[in-house]
Protein backbone atom coordinates (compact mmCIF):
# COMPACT_ATOMS: atom_id res chain seq x y z
CA UNK A 1 0.00 0.00 0.00
CA UNK A 2 2.70 2.29 0.92
CA UNK A 3 4.40 1.37 -2.01
CA UNK A 4 1.98 2.03 -4.08
CA UNK A 5 1.14 5.76 -2.79
CA UNK A 6 5.17 6.45 -3.03
CA UNK A 7 5.28 4.92 -6.76
CA UNK A 8 2.30 7.55 -8.14
CA UNK A 9 5.75 10.65 -6.87
CA UNK A 10 7.41 11.39 -9.84
CA UNK A 11 10.69 9.80 -10.34
CA UNK A 12 13.47 11.68 -12.78
CA UNK A 13 15.71 9.83 -15.09
CA UNK A 14 18.51 12.61 -15.58
CA UNK A 15 20.79 12.50 -19.03
CA UNK A 16 23.81 10.37 -17.22
CA UNK A 17 20.67 7.80 -16.43
CA UNK A 18 19.85 8.01 -20.13
CA UNK A 19 23.17 7.87 -21.46
CA UNK A 20 23.58 4.33 -19.91
CA UNK A 21 20.17 3.53 -21.12
CA UNK A 22 21.75 4.46 -24.57
CA UNK A 23 25.07 2.50 -23.96
CA UNK A 24 22.98 -0.62 -22.57
CA UNK A 25 20.83 -0.47 -25.25
CA UNK A 26 23.95 -0.37 -28.08
CA UNK A 27 25.29 -3.53 -26.43
CA UNK A 28 22.18 -5.46 -26.15
CA UNK A 29 21.62 -4.92 -30.14
CA UNK A 30 25.07 -6.21 -30.34
CA UNK A 31 24.34 -9.28 -28.20
CA UNK A 32 21.25 -9.57 -30.07
CA UNK A 33 22.30 -10.09 -33.75
CA UNK A 34 25.12 -12.41 -32.22
CA UNK A 35 22.15 -14.69 -31.08
CA UNK A 36 21.01 -14.68 -34.61
CA UNK A 37 23.96 -16.80 -35.46
CA UNK A 38 24.00 -19.93 -33.71
CA UNK A 39 20.04 -20.05 -34.43
CA UNK A 40 21.24 -19.75 -38.05
CA UNK A 41 23.81 -22.37 -37.57
CA UNK A 42 21.73 -24.78 -35.72
CA UNK A 43 18.61 -24.24 -38.32
CA UNK A 44 21.88 -25.39 -41.01
CA UNK A 45 22.60 -28.98 -38.94
CA UNK A 46 18.91 -29.56 -38.57
CA UNK A 47 18.51 -29.05 -42.07
CA UNK A 48 21.57 -31.34 -42.99
CA UNK A 49 20.87 -34.11 -40.46
CA UNK A 50 16.82 -34.15 -41.97
CA UNK A 51 17.51 -33.93 -45.79
CA UNK A 52 20.75 -36.83 -45.10
CA UNK A 53 18.71 -39.62 -42.93
CA UNK A 54 20.03 -42.36 -45.37
CA UNK A 55 23.84 -41.44 -44.80
CA UNK A 56 23.05 -41.43 -41.03
CA UNK A 57 21.33 -44.21 -41.30
CA UNK A 58 24.45 -46.04 -42.97
CA UNK A 59 26.82 -44.56 -40.38
CA UNK A 60 24.96 -45.37 -37.62
CA UNK A 61 24.51 -49.06 -38.77
CA UNK A 62 27.93 -49.67 -40.17
CA UNK A 63 30.29 -47.88 -38.11
CA UNK A 64 28.48 -48.11 -34.66
CA UNK A 65 26.82 -52.15 -35.50
CA UNK A 66 23.32 -51.16 -34.79
CA UNK A 67 21.14 -53.69 -36.46
CA UNK A 68 18.59 -51.76 -39.47
CA UNK A 69 16.18 -53.32 -37.46
CA UNK A 70 17.09 -51.26 -34.03
CA UNK A 71 17.40 -48.25 -35.95
CA UNK A 72 14.21 -48.31 -37.66
CA UNK A 73 12.86 -49.02 -34.39
CA UNK A 74 14.41 -45.79 -32.40
CA UNK A 75 14.59 -43.77 -36.15
CA UNK A 76 11.40 -41.74 -36.12
CA UNK A 77 11.71 -41.40 -31.78
CA UNK A 78 15.07 -39.82 -32.64
CA UNK A 79 13.75 -37.46 -35.34
CA UNK A 80 10.89 -36.49 -33.02
CA UNK A 81 13.30 -35.68 -29.88
CA UNK A 82 15.70 -33.95 -32.93
CA UNK A 83 13.18 -32.07 -33.61
CA UNK A 84 11.85 -30.78 -30.23
CA UNK A 85 15.46 -30.29 -29.49
CA UNK A 86 15.33 -27.88 -32.01
CA UNK A 87 12.56 -25.92 -31.79
CA UNK A 88 13.45 -25.19 -27.49
CA UNK A 89 16.67 -24.49 -29.07
CA UNK A 90 15.91 -22.07 -32.23
CA UNK A 91 13.09 -20.44 -29.75
CA UNK A 92 15.43 -19.67 -27.14
CA UNK A 93 18.42 -17.88 -29.47
CA UNK A 94 15.71 -15.99 -31.42
CA UNK A 95 13.47 -14.82 -28.94
CA UNK A 96 16.49 -13.37 -26.95
CA UNK A 97 17.77 -11.76 -29.90
CA UNK A 98 14.06 -10.19 -30.22
CA UNK A 99 13.81 -8.96 -27.17
CA UNK A 100 17.48 -7.58 -27.20
CA UNK A 101 17.26 -5.87 -30.39
CA UNK A 102 13.62 -4.38 -29.68
CA UNK A 103 14.84 -3.15 -26.47
CA UNK A 104 17.54 -1.37 -28.13
CA UNK A 105 15.29 0.08 -30.81
CA UNK A 106 12.81 1.23 -28.46
CA UNK A 107 15.20 3.31 -26.40
CA UNK A 108 16.61 4.69 -29.61
CA UNK A 109 13.16 5.44 -30.56
CA UNK A 110 12.74 7.20 -27.08
CA UNK A 111 15.77 9.46 -27.60
CA UNK A 112 14.78 10.24 -31.46
CA UNK A 113 11.19 10.96 -30.79
CA UNK A 114 10.90 12.01 -27.06
CA UNK A 115 7.90 9.33 -27.07
CA UNK A 116 7.62 8.11 -23.73
CA UNK A 117 5.86 4.96 -24.78
CA UNK A 118 8.55 3.96 -26.50
CA UNK A 119 10.86 3.63 -22.99
CA UNK A 120 7.71 1.90 -21.29
CA UNK A 121 8.06 -0.91 -24.40
CA UNK A 122 11.17 -1.03 -24.00
CA UNK A 123 11.72 -2.09 -20.70
CA UNK A 124 8.88 -3.90 -20.95
CA UNK A 125 11.17 -6.02 -23.72
CA UNK A 126 14.24 -6.11 -21.35
CA UNK A 127 11.72 -7.67 -18.97
CA UNK A 128 10.47 -10.25 -21.00
CA UNK A 129 14.48 -11.08 -21.94
CA UNK A 130 14.94 -11.81 -18.34
CA UNK A 131 12.26 -13.97 -18.31
CA UNK A 132 13.41 -15.95 -21.43
CA UNK A 133 17.20 -16.06 -19.52
CA UNK A 134 15.86 -17.24 -16.50
CA UNK A 135 13.56 -20.32 -18.00
CA UNK A 136 17.02 -21.24 -19.80
CA UNK A 137 19.09 -20.99 -16.81
CA UNK A 138 16.78 -23.08 -15.06
CA UNK A 139 17.01 -25.85 -17.56
CA UNK A 140 20.80 -25.82 -18.14
CA UNK A 141 21.30 -25.86 -14.36
CA UNK A 142 18.68 -28.88 -14.29
CA UNK A 143 20.63 -30.78 -16.78
CA UNK A 144 23.68 -30.12 -15.57
CA UNK A 145 22.48 -31.67 -12.03
CA UNK A 146 21.42 -34.52 -14.03
CA UNK A 147 24.71 -34.80 -15.47
CA UNK A 148 26.26 -34.78 -11.93
CA UNK A 149 24.30 -37.16 -10.11
CA UNK A 150 24.68 -39.58 -13.27
CA UNK A 151 28.17 -39.33 -12.94
CA UNK A 152 28.87 -39.42 -9.59
CA UNK A 153 26.58 -43.01 -9.54
CA UNK A 154 27.94 -44.66 -12.68
CA UNK A 155 31.25 -43.63 -13.67
CA UNK B 1 17.72 17.74 -38.19
CA UNK B 2 13.92 17.31 -36.21
CA UNK B 3 15.42 14.36 -34.30
CA UNK B 4 19.16 15.98 -33.77
CA UNK B 5 17.81 18.96 -31.55
CA UNK B 6 15.57 16.12 -29.91
CA UNK B 7 18.42 14.03 -29.16
CA UNK B 8 20.34 17.05 -27.63
CA UNK B 9 17.30 18.29 -25.49
CA UNK B 10 16.80 14.58 -24.52
CA UNK B 11 20.94 14.92 -23.00
CA UNK B 12 20.62 17.94 -21.58
CA UNK B 13 17.18 17.72 -19.74
CA UNK B 14 15.69 15.36 -16.99
CA UNK B 15 12.84 13.98 -17.67
CA UNK B 16 9.87 13.21 -15.11
CA UNK B 17 9.00 9.33 -15.86
CA UNK B 18 5.23 8.66 -16.66
CA UNK B 19 3.61 5.86 -14.28
CA UNK B 20 3.04 3.70 -17.17
CA UNK B 21 7.06 4.03 -17.80
CA UNK B 22 7.50 3.58 -14.09
CA UNK B 23 5.54 0.29 -14.31
CA UNK B 24 7.58 -1.08 -16.92
CA UNK B 25 10.91 -0.63 -15.43
CA UNK B 26 9.48 -2.19 -12.57
CA UNK B 27 8.19 -5.08 -14.30
CA UNK B 28 12.63 -6.13 -15.19
CA UNK B 29 13.14 -5.96 -10.71
CA UNK B 30 11.89 -9.61 -9.77
CA UNK B 31 12.70 -11.05 -13.03
CA UNK B 32 16.67 -9.89 -13.09
CA UNK B 33 16.93 -10.59 -9.56
CA UNK B 34 15.71 -14.58 -10.85
CA UNK B 35 18.26 -14.56 -13.43
CA UNK B 36 20.83 -13.45 -10.26
CA UNK B 37 20.28 -16.12 -7.99
CA UNK B 38 20.12 -18.90 -10.99
CA UNK B 39 23.68 -17.75 -12.08
CA UNK B 40 24.89 -18.20 -8.28
CA UNK B 41 23.11 -21.41 -8.44
CA UNK B 42 24.55 -22.42 -11.70
CA UNK B 43 27.88 -21.86 -9.62
CA UNK B 44 27.35 -23.73 -6.98
CA UNK B 45 26.23 -26.76 -9.22
CA UNK B 46 29.70 -26.45 -11.17
CA UNK B 47 31.25 -26.74 -7.96
CA UNK B 48 29.68 -29.51 -7.33
CA UNK B 49 30.51 -30.66 -10.35
CA UNK B 50 34.41 -30.21 -9.74
CA UNK B 51 33.98 -31.99 -6.43
CA UNK B 52 32.25 -34.86 -7.97
CA UNK B 53 35.62 -34.75 -10.38
CA UNK B 54 37.58 -34.98 -7.52
CA UNK B 55 36.16 -37.45 -6.21
CA UNK B 56 35.94 -39.70 -9.07
CA UNK B 57 39.86 -39.11 -10.17
CA UNK B 58 38.82 -36.86 -13.24
CA UNK B 59 42.13 -36.74 -15.35
CA UNK B 60 41.27 -33.92 -16.78
CA UNK B 61 39.89 -32.08 -13.57
CA UNK B 62 43.01 -29.11 -13.05
CA UNK B 63 41.96 -27.84 -16.75
CA UNK B 64 38.16 -27.92 -15.23
CA UNK B 65 39.11 -26.48 -12.13
CA UNK B 66 40.67 -23.58 -14.32
CA UNK B 67 37.87 -23.13 -16.45
CA UNK B 68 35.32 -23.64 -13.30
CA UNK B 69 37.53 -20.47 -11.71
CA UNK B 70 37.58 -18.25 -14.78
CA UNK B 71 33.53 -19.03 -15.48
CA UNK B 72 32.56 -18.38 -11.92
CA UNK B 73 34.20 -14.77 -11.63
CA UNK B 74 32.37 -13.77 -14.73
CA UNK B 75 29.40 -14.73 -13.49
CA UNK B 76 29.73 -13.54 -10.32
CA UNK B 77 30.43 -10.35 -11.42
CA UNK B 78 27.38 -10.18 -13.98
CA UNK B 79 25.31 -11.43 -11.46
CA UNK B 80 26.13 -8.81 -8.73
CA UNK B 81 25.57 -6.37 -11.18
CA UNK B 82 22.10 -8.32 -11.97
CA UNK B 83 21.16 -8.14 -8.03
CA UNK B 84 22.40 -4.16 -7.80
CA UNK B 85 20.65 -3.41 -10.78
CA UNK B 86 17.24 -5.02 -9.29
CA UNK B 87 18.15 -3.50 -6.05
CA UNK B 88 18.64 -0.12 -7.15
CA UNK B 89 16.00 0.38 -9.53
CA UNK B 90 13.60 -0.84 -6.77
CA UNK B 91 14.87 2.63 -4.54
CA UNK B 92 14.99 4.36 -7.26
CA UNK B 93 11.65 4.29 -7.47
CA UNK B 94 9.91 3.70 -4.93
CA UNK B 95 12.04 6.62 -3.14
CA UNK B 96 12.20 9.13 -6.27
CA UNK B 97 16.18 8.90 -6.55
CA UNK B 98 17.20 10.08 -10.00
CA UNK B 99 20.68 8.50 -8.24
CA UNK B 100 19.36 5.47 -7.76
CA UNK B 101 17.89 5.32 -10.86
CA UNK B 102 21.33 6.31 -12.84
CA UNK B 103 23.43 3.87 -10.66
CA UNK B 104 20.48 0.69 -11.56
CA UNK B 105 21.38 1.68 -15.19
CA UNK B 106 24.93 1.94 -15.08
CA UNK B 107 24.86 -1.69 -13.42
CA UNK B 108 22.48 -2.41 -16.11
CA UNK B 109 25.18 -1.14 -18.72
CA UNK B 110 27.89 -3.39 -16.96
CA UNK B 111 26.09 -6.58 -17.16
CA UNK B 112 25.61 -6.19 -21.13
CA UNK B 113 28.80 -4.94 -21.66
CA UNK B 114 30.50 -7.90 -20.22
CA UNK B 115 28.48 -9.87 -22.17
CA UNK B 116 28.96 -8.24 -25.00
CA UNK B 117 32.79 -8.39 -24.64
CA UNK B 118 32.92 -12.00 -23.41
CA UNK B 119 30.84 -12.91 -26.79
CA UNK B 120 33.74 -10.94 -28.49
CA UNK B 121 36.32 -12.81 -27.11
CA UNK B 122 34.76 -15.98 -27.63
CA UNK B 123 34.04 -15.49 -31.24
CA UNK B 124 37.79 -14.41 -31.85
CA UNK B 125 39.05 -17.52 -29.87
CA UNK B 126 36.74 -19.72 -32.40
CA UNK B 127 38.27 -17.79 -35.05
CA UNK B 128 41.71 -18.43 -34.19
CA UNK B 129 40.85 -22.35 -33.28
CA UNK B 130 39.12 -22.30 -36.66
CA UNK B 131 42.07 -20.92 -38.28
CA UNK B 132 44.60 -23.54 -36.52
CA UNK B 133 42.54 -26.54 -37.34
CA UNK B 134 42.24 -25.76 -41.65
CA UNK B 135 46.30 -25.10 -41.54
Amino acid sequence: MENNTSNLQPVELNSAGASQIKSSGKWAKFIGIVFVVPAILITLLFVSIITNTDKLKKMITEKIGMSELSYSQIESFGLIALAILYIVFITVFVLNAFFLIRFRNGSENYFLTGNEDELANSFNNLGKYFKISVVLAILYAFGTLIAVVITFFTS
Amino acid sequence: MRELINSFFMLKTEIILKEETKKEIASTIEWSKYAAYISILQIAIGLLQIIVGLIKGNASIFASLISFLISSAISLVMSINLLNYSKLIKSGINNHSSSDLYQALHHLKTYFTIMGVLIIILVLLGLIGLIISIN
